[in-house]
Order: structure tokens, then C-alpha cells, then sequence
């Protein structure tokens, strides 16, 4: 492919080069804006996320702590354990467990965060399941899901789950202590029912960001947790060994690390301090990027309104810059010789007004040069012509008929002698050293040695009458107008006869000349007109008419007309010269105007 | 009798005018002829004729150089002239040097007639006109003795 810059208009180029520029800087600008923003975006919100999971992991800390304190003190009143140790004795098992009860429904009633209590023991006295404070056998304990936690320390924290109530079904995380007594006898286990919400007010503040919440064996603590831990963050979890901080992630999907599946987010997290549980929050960068996502595409948008008056502003500037060389284009390419030049502004003075002047110039002298060149051509032209009578050699001509002359003369010929010097007389005017214009006498001289040479031939069958005004003899006619006239006669008109009268004619009315040369002959025939335009015959008036329209263009009038009495009148009006004109034309040589 | 002298540098010109001057006619005699314009100013010298007719275009001496010479040196010969195609521009000069007749080739024998006629008739009339000065002076000079008689007898 060719150059652009070679092959394009330049307003084109110009424009399209300056709109693209100016929509690749928009787009860089946008771009790293959008970058800058979101990266910084980024920054800021895992600071602030970070700090926020600190307090409110803290805050999830104080809840257990607080939990595990009224487990303990649970654990450790006297009551209890009285209550747990008596076996035997149903009434004074019956009296401590109200009073059991009692002590630990003002517990459950007193916190707000505890939904029930759950005691496995051994030979319970009232199995009350659904109450708030529920007394079990301890082999029930095997059937809890949770088991292999509890039985495997001393207290645990279970994972959501839910339990049943007198008042109803409820969400909770638990905490299970074992129950000893002062002789480290193991008596029991309690399991403290935590209502969700206690946790979840706190997971749910601020946002509504997918958080998660682990213990320290990385178990998830709510329900919640649990889908949102893929296989994949636990991975990434595990290998997790500050205290808090922030990392990019792929979630979701299930091929391996920083693949494409899945989608981009940003991963916070904290540890709490004494127990390890660990608080997450994971962003997808949709979220994050949107507002600098939004900014960058304000600013585009606010370069896209910019761009509308800087592409009109460049438009205006490329047609600016382009529109002289346009015009200059447009005159080159319409410059004709003879057509008026297609005007150029001058009131350029920079370069362009140079190329115009240049141009200008440039134009004028190949008009001089033109014009010079036609001269010349004219002038080879007439040379030619010249040239051409020349080769006829006129001095041969003459020696040739001056000897033939003699040679008649010798015979005793007269009549041939005349005949020739008759001839002599005629190439005299035909030649007449190259004159175009010649005296009307001097043409009616030659047409009248052309009609005598005919009377010779013709035996005085031929009249000839002329009626000239003096007036006219001393006018300027071209040459050769009339005896073509009159030799048309003798052909045409005369045609297969032996006799007839030739009448000329000439006179001067209105600064006219008028020349007639009339004929008895046969008349014109109905298509001379036709057939004056073919190649053949009537070549005489024609080659007048040719003539006398180049000298004079609409001021000559040629009329063809058959009288009444019959033959044939053709008369010839154009303007007297008085004067021999200039050069080839008269004075209405040109036409055109 | 009118003399007349032929000058061209064309034999047959020579004997063609020779034959066609109806010499009887014209009353007039062949004073000679010449082939180029030096022996035609020897020959015009010599025979001194009344009429010369000559050509212009001829070897050694062209034909108005002749009738310049000879005009210096008080010819008074009637000249009619001869001219080819390219002795237009001589026209002027032979009007100068005084030629009764200035003729372009080829020439009629009606022509030549006619011109020589006319030269001949003016000569006529010339001849004739003297010859009534001649007659006039001559009976001046017959009366003379009478008139001074009676003049100078009146005195």
C-alpha cells in the first residue's frame, strides 16, 4: 500500500490525524486515570476495611470473651456442680434444680446475646428440651453433629447451627465447655447458644460486603462462611501469616491461581489477637474500580464534549490550510488556454500567496508563450504557403509562356498569342507577390482577362457587360472574388452551350460594396445548396464564402438567386475598404464579439 | 522613314519581333539588333534609332542600365520595355528614365502592334509639330527683311 501522506487528500490527513491524536491522548488520559484511581481506590479501601475488620473482630472478641467468662463462671458455680453430683437422691436433686434453673434463667435473661443454655448430664431430673435452659441425657450428647468438636476439648466454639425452643427455632453459634468438678471429675458438658444476630450485627455493620468469619482452625463459624469459603481462599487462607492485611484475588471458579476464570477482588483480613478467629471481607474490584470507573469515564466524557469543538476547531484549521492549496488545485487542473483563468485570491502574503503568484505568472507566460508559439506557427504557416507559390517557380512560368508565345507567333498563331499573354496577365494577379487584398480594378482587370481568354475560345459567342462605378475600382477587395464568380458561370451556368451574356456589376451604397455577376445560363439547380457541401463541385463559392467569412465574419452577405428571366445572379455585400487592411483580416476580423 | 533597334539576349524574340513589325505599315526600317545590353549600347550609338525595344533581363548589361547610360548621354530614343516575371520592381526606375512603354511578357503580336503604333503616331505628331515650328521660323526669316524695312523705316 502507498504512503498515506502521499496517497490522502490533505484536509483529510490534517483532520484525521489531529482527531486521532487528540482521541488517543483522551483515551490514555482516561485510561490512566482510571488506573491511578483504582489502584489508589484500591489502596484506601483495603486501609479502611482493614482497620474496620480490627475493631469490629474485636468486638466479635469481647462477645466470646464474654461468652467464655459466663461459661466459666456457669461451669464453676457450686450449685451446679451440687446439682450434677447428686445421683441418688431425687428430692434434693428436684430442690438444687430449680434453683439451677432459677440461677441460669436470670443468666439467659440478663444477656442479651445468649438464646439458651443446653446442660448434657448425666441422670438429668426433668428432661426439658425445648426449654430455655435445657437439662439432657449425656448419651445424647453422641448424636449432636458437633461431637468430635466438644469431645475433643475442653470447651469449643460449634459453628452455626440451629436449635428449638418453646419459643421457636433459632439460629445460634454455641459454646461448649466440659463441666469438672473441684476433684477435676468430669460431670457434664454446657453448651451456650449465642443467637446469630449477636454475631451478625457485627459481621453486617457498615456494609453489605461478603464477610467471613473463621476460628482459628480456620473452621467457618456461620452458614454464610461456609459458601463463601471456596477450597480456593482456604488454600490462600491457610498460607496466611500476618496478623492483617490485603491481597488481590481471583474468586470463584475452580481452575488454578490468577487464571482468567473468575473474577477479580480484593481480599482484607484480620486475626483477632488471643484466640486466632480470623475476620474476612472480600470486594470484588467491580465494586471497588466502579468509582474511579465512573470518573474515568467523566473525564472521557468531559474530553468527548472537549473533543467536539477541538475536532470542529481542527476542521476549521485543516480547511484553512488546505483551501488555498484547493484553489489551487481546482486552477491548475482547469487551466486551459483561451478559458478565462479561474481567479486566485490575492490577498495571500505568505507562502501561499507565492504559490499564487508563481502560478499566476507561470500562467501568463505560457499565455506570452502560447501566443508567441501560434505567432510563429502563422508565420511558418505563410511560410509555407510561400514556400509552396515559390515551387511553382514563376520564372519558369513566364520563360515557359513568354517561349510559347514566340513559338505561336512563329506559327503565325495570333490568337494563341493572345491567349497567352492574357495568361501571363492572370498569374500576374494570382500571384500579385503574395497580396491578400488587391483594387477591385485590378481584380476586374484579371476577371476580364479570364473572360476574354473565354471569348477567344467561344468565337465572340460570349457577351460581356460591365457596369462599374468608378467609385469602386480603387477599393479594396480581397482576391480572387469575382472571377471565381464568373468562371462558375462559364461552368455551371454555361454548361453545354455554345453562347451566352455575362453581366458584372459592382457599385457602393452605405459604405457597402456590392458585386454582382449574372448570368443567362441554366440557373441554379434546385439542390445547389446540398450540393455545395460535398466535396465536389461548386468549390468556387464555397471557397468565397470560406474566405469572405473569415475576413469579415457577419459582415459579408453571399446571395445565390435564380431570376425570373431566368440564369443564374450571385452577389457578393461587404463592408468598402478604402484602405489595403493589415495582415490576413479586416477590420471585423474578429468575429467572435 | 522610323528606325527601329531590337535588344534581347533571345534569338528567336530577335527574329519573331523582327517578322511581326508590319514595317511597311509603320512606315519604319530595322535599325539592328543587339543580344546583350553592352552591344545594345554600342549598337544604339551607332545607328541611333528612333524606337528601341529591348528586353531588362540579359547577360553582361541589363537592360536599364543601358537606357541609363545612354540617357546620360542625351539618347533621345523612344524605348519601350520588355519586362519578365522578377522585373517588377524595375517598373519605377524605367518610369524614371523616361520609357514610353513598359510591356510584360508574354506580349501579343496585337500587342506589340499597338504599342508601336502609338509610339510612332506620337513621333508623328512630334515630327509634325516641328516641322510647323520649322515652317513658321522659316517665313519669320523670309519676311524678315520686309518687316525690318518697315520697322526701321517707321523709326
Amino acid at each position: 500500500m502507498q504512503h498515506p501522506f502521499k496517497r490522502w487528500r490533505i484536509d483529510i490527513l490534517l483532520f484525521g490525524s489531529f482527531a486521532l491524536l487528540i482521541l488517543l491522548l483522551l483515551a490514555a488520559v482516561g485510561w490512566g486515570a482510571f488506573r491511578l484511581s483504582s489502584q489508589q481506590l484500591a489502596e484506601n479501601t483495603s486501609v479502611y476495611q482493614a482497620r474496620l475488620l480490627k475493631e469490629l473482630n474485636q468486638q466479635l472478641g469481647i462477645l466470646r470473651q464474654s461468652i467464655e467468662q459466663t461459661s466459666l463462671s456457669i461451669a464453676r458455680d457450686p450449685a451446679l456442680l451440687e446439682h450434677l453430683a447428686i445421683r441418688r437422691d431425687a428430692y434434693a436433686k428436684y430442690r438444687s434444680y430449680q434453683n439451677v434453673i432459677n440461677n441460669l434463667k436470670g443468666q439467659v435473661i440478663s444477656s442479651s446475646t445468649i438464646f439458651s443454655i443446653q446442660i448434657y448430664m448425666y441422670d438429668p431430673i426433668v428432661i426439658g428440651e425445648k426449654e430455655d435452659i435445657a437439662m439432657l441425657p449425656h448419651d445424647r450428647l453422641q448424636g449432636e453433629a458437633w461431637y468430635d468438636l466438644a469431645a475433643k476439648s475442653d470447651f469449643v466454639w460449634i459453628p452455626e447451627r440451629e436449635v428449638v425452643t418453646d419459643r421457636g427455632r433459632k439460629k445460634v453459634i454455641s459454646f461448649a465447655r466440659k463441666i469438672y468438678a473441684p476433684d477435676l471429675a468430669y460431670m457434664g458438658l454446657i453448651v451456650i447458644n449465642v443467637k446469630l444476630e449477636a454475631f451478625e450485627s457485627v459481621l453486617r455493620r457498615n456494609s453489605e460486603a461478603q464477610r467471613l468469619l473463621l476460628d482459628s482452625g480456620n473452621r467457618p463459624m456461620t452458614a454464610d462462611s461456609v459458601t463463601r469459603l471456596t477450597p480456593e481462599l482456604l488454600e490462600v487462607v491457610r498460607g496466611l501469616e500476618k496478623e492483617e492485611g490485603y491481597m488481590p484475588m481471583n474468586r470463584g471458579g475452580d481452575g488454578e491461581r490468577g487464571a482468567s476464570s473468575g473474577e477479580k477482588a480484593l481480599m482484607v483480613w484480620s486475626k483477632a489477637f488471643p484466640d486466632g478467629w480470623m475476620l474476612i471481607e472480600i470486594t470484588p474490584w467491580r465494586e471497588i474500580a466502579s468509582g474511579s470507573w465512573r470518573l474515568a469515564l467523566t473525564l472521557f466524557m468531559l474530553g468527548l464534549s472537549a473533543l467536539l469543538p477541538a475536532l470542529l476547531l481542527t476542521l476549521y484549521l485543516s480547511r484553512q490550510f488546505t483551501r488555498p492549496v484547493r484553489l489551487l488545485v481546482r486552477s491548475m487542473s482547469g487551466f486551459t488556454i483561451h478559458q478565462p483563468d479561474t481567479p486566485l485570491p490575492n490577498d495571500y502574503r505568505n507562502e501561499f500567496g507565492s504559490l499564487f503568484g508563481g502560478f499566476r505568472k507561470l500562467r501568463e507566460r505560457v499565455d506570452e508563450l502560447y501566443a508567441a508559439q501560434q505567432a510563429q506557427y502563422a508565420r511558418q504557416k505563410e511560410a509555407e504557403l510561400q514556400a509552396l507559390q515559390a515551387s511553382i517557380n514563376p520564372h519558369f512560368l513566364y520563360n515557359t509562356l513568354d517561349q510559347l508565345n514566340w513559338m505561336a507567333i512563329e506559327a503565325g498563331h495570333e490568337m494563341m498569342s493572345r491567349v497567352l499573354e492574357l495568361m501571363g496577365r492572370m498569374f500576374r494577379t494570382t500571384l500579385s507577390n503574395g497580396e491578400t487584398w488587391i483594387t477591385l480594378e485590378e481584380e476586374l482587370n484579371h476577371t476580364l482577362c479570364y473572360l476574354e481568354i473565354q471569348q477567344l475560345r467561344w468565337k465572340g459567342e460570349l457577351a460581356v457587360e460591365t457596369e462599374v462605378e468608378p467609385d469602386c475600382l480603387t477599393l479594396y477587395v480581397p482576391k480572387l472574388t469575382l472571377q471565381p464568380l464568373v468562371e462558375n458561370s462559364m461552368v455551371h451556368g454555361f454548361h453545354g452551350r455554345h453562347s451566352g451574356t455575362v453581366r458584372i456589376l459592382a457599385d457602393v451604397r452605405d459604405g457597402r460594396i456590392r458585386l454582382q455577376v449574372t448570368d443567362d445560363g441554366v440557373g441554379l439547380a434546385a439542390d445547389w445548396r446540398e450540393r455545395r457541401n460535398r466535396k465536389t463541385g461548386g468549390y468556387g463559392l464555397r471557397n468565397i464564402e470560406e474566405r469572405l467569412d473569415a475576413y469579415f465574419g457577419i459582415d459579408c452577405k453571399i446571395v445565390a438567386e435564380a431570376p425570373e428571366s431566368g440564369g443564374t445572379s450571385v452577389t457578393l455585400s461587404f463592408p468598402a475598404l478604402r484602405e489595403k487592411p493589415e495582415g490576413g483580416r479586416s477590420h471585423v476580423a474578429d468575429r467572435d464579439h | 522613314m522610323w528606325r527601329i533597334a531590337i535588344i534581347d539576349d533571345d534569338r528567336q524574340v530577335l527574329a519573331g519581333m523582327r517578322n511581326i513589325i508590319p514595317w511597311g505599315e509603320l512606315n519604319a526600317v530595322y535599325a539592328g539588333e543587339a543580344e546583350d545590353g553592352k552591344q545594345g549600347l554600342e549598337l544604339v550609338r551607332q545607328a541611333n534609332p528612333d524606337i528601341v525595344i529591348t528586353d531588362i533581363y540579359m547577360p553582361v548589361m541589363n537592360g536599364l542600365e543601358m537606357l541609363e547610360a545612354l540617357r546620360q548621354s542625351g539618347c533621345t530614343s523612344r524605348f519601350v520595355i520588355l519586362s519578365g516575371y522578377s522585373d517588377f520592381e524595375y517598373a519605377r526606375q524605367a518610369l524614371r528614365l523616361e520609357v514610353t512603354d513598359y510591356l510584360t511578357k508574354p506580349v501579343s503580336i496585337a500587342t506589340i502592334r499597338n504599342v508601336l503604333r502609338k509610339v510612332i503616331r506620337s513621333l508623328e505628331e512630334e515630327a509634325a509639330e516641328r516641322q510647323e515650328q520649322h515652317e513658321l521660323m522659316e517665313q519669320v526669316s523670309q519676311f524678315r527683311p520686309y518687316l525690318e524695312k518697315n520697322v526701321s523705316s517707321r523709326l
